[in-house]
């Protein structure tokens, strides 16, 4: 793919990526094909900063957990109370990555 | 780690914690209404999950009926405190994947709308219920 492109998509969208897989996603776009483009633009990454907010209001009904996708864990947690708490907090710190390596998937499947 | 190691590591740390709290329970104090739930604390509403544990121990004391009607969740807890240790221990001894196939089974039938609607509205009318009995 053109630099440029390559460029534009990191400058927009690196965000929703952990810092390690930076470099793996730029060396993936250079060596896509062209025609990847109009999907990896239309494609929404999910936001880690939203799924932190949706985490503190409603982590304690595992929210946070079906907003990213990991709609078992999300019924195991509204089952459990935000596993009596515990899960809840700790979900809190971990919400972010786990957003990300969504992204990252949803990347993956949408450039191979 | 890998998403399989993690999850062993959870449902290890989530059986350890259960039985810790279960343990706790029986041995140190006696239950009463006053709980743990942050839900409860913080607005006096019971959440879905309320009673569950009351509703284990009468399951132990071989009182189906009572256990039914203070949370019925209790049934599925029991049968995850039983079976997930055997699964687990199967699993990291035999090398074998029963758990994990089973997580990501489940999660493709959750993909399914019309299932995860079902799941849902069961739970929801569950909080009703918990909340019109007070719990």
């Amino acid at each position: 793919m053109d630099s440029q492109k390559v460029d534009m998509f990191m400058l927009c969208n690196s965000k929703f990526f952990s810092a390690p897989h930076l470099p793996s996603i730029r060396t993936s776009l250079q060596e896509v094909d062209e025609n990847r483009w109009a999907y990896l633009q239309t494609t929404q990454f999910k936001d880690p900063t939203v799924s932190l907010i949706v985490s503190i209001v409603g982590g304690t009904f595992g929210i946070d957990r079906f907003l990213i996708g990991d709609t078992g864990l999300g019924i195991a947690k509204l089952l459990t109370c935000g596993g009596i708490g515990i899960w809840t907090v700790v979900d809190w710190f971990l919400i972010m990555g786990a957003t990300k390596e969504k992204n990252i998937i949803d990347f993956n499947r949408m450039v191979f | 780690m890998t998403r399989k190691k993690s999850f062993y590591l959870f449902i290890f740390t989530v059986l350890v914690t259960a039985y810790t709290w279960l343990i706790f329970i029986i041995e140190v104090r006696t239950i009463k209404a006053s709980s743990i739930c942050i839900l409860k604390i913080t607005t006096g509403l019971p959440c879905p999950a309320c009673g569950s544990t009351r509703s284990v121990l009468h399951i132990i004391n071989g009182n189906p009926q009572a256990a039914f009607f203070m949370n019925p969740l209790g049934f599925l807890f029991t049968l995850f405190l039983i079976a997930a240790p055997f699964l687990l221990f199967v699993d990291v001894v035999l090398k074998k994947e029963i758990l994990w196939r089973f997580y990501n089974r489940s999660e493709i039938y959750l993909k399914n709308k019309s299932i995860l609607t079902a799941v849902i509205s069961l739970i929801a009318l569950n909080w009703i219920w918990n909340i019109l009995k007070g719990l």
